[in-house]
């Protein structure tokens, strides 16, 4: 089974920064709110699969892409289980799926 | 009398210590609010006083140069502006004399504002100006928003565009990617006549850089938060959509040397022989391979981002950055050009323009 998350129309079509405290649409807020819950509820199931989808938004920050990505790989640990659980779409920008699998890869330092 | 036993007296002496210390807390800050108060008020009848005939009060008349532009004539505006900055630590009232300027461009007329607004530089000192006599450079200030932020005798207009007027945010609050949306669609819509969000990315992603940079940098490693300051300013006649973003704030470099204190002996041999390495550094931070200044993954790739975008985007032309003495130009399919300047220009200057015709 395969979900679809949409950040243009589960979140919001103009992503912000970084933390909550940076403003409305954060990385944080994202993460946490959206994405974490749902990866959480499939992490255990083999047959469960996601889609997050980057089109339809204004655009990216590098710290909102960072803070989500790099909080994933951090809480997730197993990359290569990320890559299998998580599919990215981005037809209006491919170099961002590039970057995102980037930052999933970065080492991350607790 | 009844004799009071020790501890009761020492119980005593402690109260009457900290009923004496609280009485003269409480009278030191009623004295200074009035100290305070007077102050305020004198400064109001100087500014009134002022306001009235300049002549009435002691100033310093600043004649602005004729080509008031920080991109065409750098030297010269940072030279006003270090001269008003001086006059008003002096707490010398200033008369700014825009009269004779013929060009004035959109980052000149924002950092006047921007200036002019800064409780910090301006001191309570009294300030007054004049307009250009030079019709369009009277008729930009205009349109540019500049009188929403100061008292004018000008009558008020209607204002038709307010996503291309001088917006001001206190970054104490937040980054506003709502009205980063807003204002890149507002450019595209000038400049292209196209309301396709693909089409003002690239816009965003610089306007929510360039606001979570003054953010969380602009004031180093202090508490302190501040300002920044957006025009996106449409030419009617040429479709060209010009941006300046800017923050008075202690800029890239000094943020840098706040966070990555490094006083090592091999540091200090570094500046004798290669005195200006802020040049380097923007390099590196354009290529991606210089750390943040708070050195974790991830980080520190804000101005990259910025770099890129104008890299990759035909329709943005000449991206220029100002911050303490690095002047950078740069822009798609052309020659980076990074230089060093004389002065050291507080804060951080963006500069970008949207322009369909080239």
């Amino acid at each position: 089974m395969n979900k679809t998350i949409s950040i243009a129309n589960d979140f919001s079509t103009t992503p912000g920064a970084r933390y909550r405290t940076d403003g409305k649409f954060s990385g944080q807020e994202f993460y946490e709110d959206i994405l974490k819950p749902e990866l959480d509820t499939i992490w255990n199931n083999p047959n469960h699969f996601i889609t997050v989808d980057f089109d339809g938004t204004f655009g990216y920050a590098s710290s909102f892409i960072s803070e989500v990505f790099l909080r994933l790989s951090n809480d997730f640990k197993d990359k290569s289980k990320i890559k299998e659980k998580i599919n990215f779409k981005s037809d209006e920008d491919p170099l961002l799926v590039d970057s995102v699998l980037e930052t999933i890869d970065e080492k991350c330092e607790s | 009398m009844k004799k009071i036993s020790r501890k009761k007296q020492q119980y005593f002496i402690r109260k009457s210590k900290k009923n004496f210390t609280s009485n003269k807390k409480r009278e030191y800050k009623k004295k200074k609010k009035r100290l305070d108060d007077l102050q305020k008020r004198i400064n109001e009848k100087r500014s009134r006083k002022f306001a009235n005939n300049p002549n009435r009060v002691k100033h310093n008349r600043l004649t602005a140069p004729k080509n008031f532009s920080f991109l065409e004539n750098l030297g010269e505006t940072i030279s006003f502006f270090e001269k008003a900055t001086e006059s008003f630590s002096n707490k010398t009232a200033v008369y700014f004399d825009l009269s004779q300027v013929e060009n004035l461009t959109i980052e000149t007329v924002t950092y006047l504002c921007a200036f002019v607004k800064n409780t910090k530089i301006v001191n309570s000192t009294p300030f007054q100006g004049n307009e250009p006599v030079n019709k369009t450079t009277k008729k930009m200030i205009i349109r540019s928003g500049f009188y929403d932020f100061v008292h004018t005798n000008r009558p008020q207009e209607r204002i038709d565009d307010k996503y291309g007027r001088i917006i001001n945010r206190v970054s104490r609050t937040r980054v506003e990617p709502e009205l980063a949306g807003k204002i890149a669609l507002s450019a595209i819509k000038h400049s292209y006549g196209s309301k396709d969000i693909k089409d003002l990315k690239k816009i965003y992603e610089i306007l929510i850089e360039c606001m979570a940079n003054t953010k969380n940098h602009a004031a180093g490693n202090n508490k302190q938060k501040y300002n920044w300051w957006l025009l996106a300013y449409k030419e009617h006649t040429t479709k060209v959509t010009k941006f300046c973003f800017l923050d008075i704030g202690i800029g890239i470099f000094d943020s840098l040397e706040k966070k990555h204190k490094n006083n090592s002996l091999s540091k200090l041999f570094k500046q004798l022989f290669v005195p200006n390495d802020h040049l380097e550094t923007l390099t590196n931070i354009f290529g991606g391979t210089r750390k943040s200044s708070v050195n974790l993954p991830g980080r520190g790739q804000g101005i990259n981002h910025i770099y890129n975008n104008t890299q990759k985007e035909n329709n943005i032309k000449r991206l220029v950055i100002i911050s303490n003495d690095v002047l950078a130009e740069i822009g798609y399919n052309q020659e980076n050009k990074i230089i060093k300047i004389d002065s050291n220009f507080k804060g951080t200057m963006y500069y970008w323009e949207l322009n369909p015709n080239e």
